[in-house]
């Protein structure tokens, strides 16, 4: 399958500290890759280059075909709202609008804002009965399928999720999960930065990061 | 809820979300825009009104006993009855003179109250021979002598012409109206000069006549008129004037354009200081606004940041950003503008009394025009004062609120 996803030879400094070097990967569609690496080693760094947020100071990124590491500001938030679903460790929620208005916000800044659909996604991530409800109405679980739900909304090509279960309980964790195994089946590429084993053990492929350097790459042990 | 969610509801929401806080900047706007639509009618009012009377008077040279130059100032312009007398030899004098085309009498007499109306009427003993300052507003023409009990009333008395109105408990029948002056004359009843002369001393005010000694009881009077030849230097014609007569018919003199100029002059700097306050209030409300808006934009980079994550563009930002300081400045400004307007309207009497403003309507066409232009300064407030914030909105990247958000 096509690669939707390529790094050349990527690098990122800020002033003295570099936070990434000489990063090589590629990844096709419908793969499901986990990002591991001890605190500090360039992952959400890596991340925010991927999602458009940030441009790498040297090096090739190629997405969905697409040269972005020539791209302006302006082009990235383009690519970042048409092809890309971002999820956070923290709940990236506005907090005077209720759940479906957010999805709504993501829906208006892309194309136009519908509310049947924006409340069949909250449906589909078991949300369906506090569409009315403010985020600190909601737990914390709740708060970050509705993040997840967000990010899909406009059906992007690839999904990047940084830390997506760090402030989630077990079984809240599970349920993130649950909705990563069903996009992944139907065929959504997904790039999972996480600490947490048990959670990059639910990837296909784990790649790994120390001191700003892809230490491994590789199909997960069956 | 939003069923139609665009960024005007967004803004909408923003807006109802900090009541207490939109309702302080609004308000700022709003007292800018009430004192900069106050302060412009009123200093429009103020040089049209005496800019009118300058025109009109068609006298260039206003002579009145020694003292009374303020009073007669009042009572021309504003119809504050006075009283005052002097002799009537100068009448005389100056129709010789060299350089004077005409010269007219007028003796004034205070009521306190008249039949017609509710605030006290000056009236006015004119010459009707001689007269060349009245006559040109007599709405119709009297082509004959007035008798004794005919007067002719200005716009303001109520009455038409054959009907009576009461003064000093005599009926006087009104010959004629004059048109509207804006000046003491929409007040005043003018009569022949020598019936008003009678008038006076046969009521009872005439016991407590303030004639000053040696006066002849029956040819004083208040002030003498004077036209100019056309192409005569008013300025030196009062000079050889006064020089000539101010001591011995104990005088003051005006050239009344000087005396137009004098009052208009004084009101309007009055006038420029309000306009220079609300210019001050307007630059203190974009200053306000900039700062309390740079502490928002604080509190809100969060927001702002997670908007530009699920897409929204620097310019989106910025939209939402002065939208909303658009829509704050816009409610204060409206409410400024029709609070003022208001004021204005209902209570102009009050206010041109207590600011001894010339009694004139400036139009309803340039009120509006004002109205509009203020309008427009309170707008702008709000988007001016988010131009220092514009960079900084732009600056807002997803990226670095995660960072913070961290
Ligand atoms: N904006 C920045 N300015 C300076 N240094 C930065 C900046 N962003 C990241 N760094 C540095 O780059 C390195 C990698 O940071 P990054 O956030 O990618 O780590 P991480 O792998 O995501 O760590 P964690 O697991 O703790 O989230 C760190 O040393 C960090 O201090
Ligand atoms: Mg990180």
């Amino acid at each position: 399958m096509a690669n939707i996803l390529e790094l050349q030879d990527v690098c990122m400094t800020f002033g003295q500290v570099k936070a990434l070097q000489d990063i090589n990967l590629s990844v096709r569609e419908g793969e499901w890759v986990a990002i591991m690496g001890s605190s500090g080693s360039g992952k959400t760094t890596m991340m925010n280059i991927i999602g458009c947020m940030n441009k790498a100071t040297s090096g090739t990124v190629i997405l969905d075909g697409e040269k972005i590491s020539r791209l302006n500001a302006k082009d990235l938030t383009a690519i970042r709202r048409d092809k890309i679903g971002l999820i956070f460790q923290q709940f990236f929620l506005i907090s005077y609008l209720t759940a479906v208005e957010n999805i709504m916000v993501a829906q208006y800044y892309h194309s136009m804002a519908d509310e049947q659909e924006a409340l069949e996604a909250l449906e589909r991530v078991g949300l369906g009965h506090r569409a009315r409800h403010l985020p600190r109405q909601l737990s914390g679980g709740e708060q970050q399928r509705l993040c997840i739900a967000r990010a899909l909304i406009n059906h992007p090509k690839i999904i990047l999720a940084d830390e997506p279960t760090g402030n989630l309980d077990e079984a809240n964790q599970n349920a993130v999960m649950d909705i990563f195994h069903q996009l992944h089946k139907q065929g959504s590429t997904i790039i999972v930065v996480t600490h947490s084993p048990d959670v990059g053990s639910h990837a296909d492929r784990i790649v790994r990061l120390e001191f700003g350097h892809m230490v491994s790459d590789g199909e997960k042990k069956a | 809820m939003m069923s139609r969610l665009s960024p005007f509801s967004l803004v909408i929401g923003n807006i109802a979300r900090k009541p207490f806080r939109t309702f302080i900047l609004s308000s700022l706007v709003a007292v800018f825009c009430m004192a900069m639509f106050a302060g412009t009618v009123i200093g429009l009012k103020i040089s049209t009104g005496t800019q009118l009377a300058a025109d009109r008077l068609g006298a260039d040279i206003l002579f009145v006993p020694y003292g009374y130059e303020k009073s007669v100032q009042s009572s021309l312009l504003r119809g504050e009855p006075s009283s005052f007398y002097m002799d009537r030899g100068l009448v005389g004098e100056l129709r010789g003179e060299k350089g004077v085309l005409r010269v007219t009498e007028q003796l004034f007499l205070a009521t306190l109250k008249a039949s017609c109306c509710s605030y006290p009427v000056q009236i006015i003993g004119f010459n009707p021979k001689t007269d060349f300052v009245v006559t040109p507003w007599m709405n119709q023409s009297l082509n004959r002598a007035m008798n004794e009990n005919e007067v002719v009333a200005g716009c303001k008395i109520s009455g038409n012409p054959g009907e009576t109105i009461r003064l000093f408990g005599r009926e006087f029948s009104i010959a004629a109206k004059l048109d509207p002056t804006g000046m003491g004359f929409d007040t005043s009843v003018f009569m022949e000069v020598d019936r008003a002369r009678r008038l006076l001393l046969d009521s009872e005010l005439g016991l407590l006549l303030r004639i000053p000694e040696g006066l002849d009881k029956s040819t004083f009077i208040s002030s003498v008129l004077v036209k100019a030849e056309p192409g005569t230097d008013v300025t030196s014609l009062v000079n050889g004037l006064s020089e000539k007569y101010a001591i011995r018919y104990n005088l003051d003199f005006t050239a009344i354009a000087d005396m137009i100029s004098s009052i208009s002059s004084k009101l309007s700097v009055f006038a420029s200081v309000f306009r220079m306050f609300s210019a001050a209030v307007w630059v203190l409300a974009v200053m306000i606004l900039a700062f309390v808006f740079t502490i928002i934009l604080q509190e809100r980079k969060k927001e702002f940041g997670i908007l530009r994550i699920v897409g929204a563009s620097k310019g989106h930002v910025r939209r939402l950003f002065v939208g909303e300081a658009l829509l704050t400045s816009c409610m204060g400004a409206f409410c400024g503008v029709v609070l003022a307007a208001l004021a204005l309207g209902l209570f102009h009497t009050y206010i041109d009394v207590t600011l001894n403003l010339p009694r004139i309507g400036i139009g309803f066409g340039k009120t509006l025009l004002i109205g509009a232009g203020v309008f427009v300064m309170g707008l702008v407030t709000g988007p001016l004062a988010c131009l220092p914030l514009l960079r900084k909105l732009g600056s807002i990247d997803s990226y670095l609120i995660m960072k913070e958000g961290e």
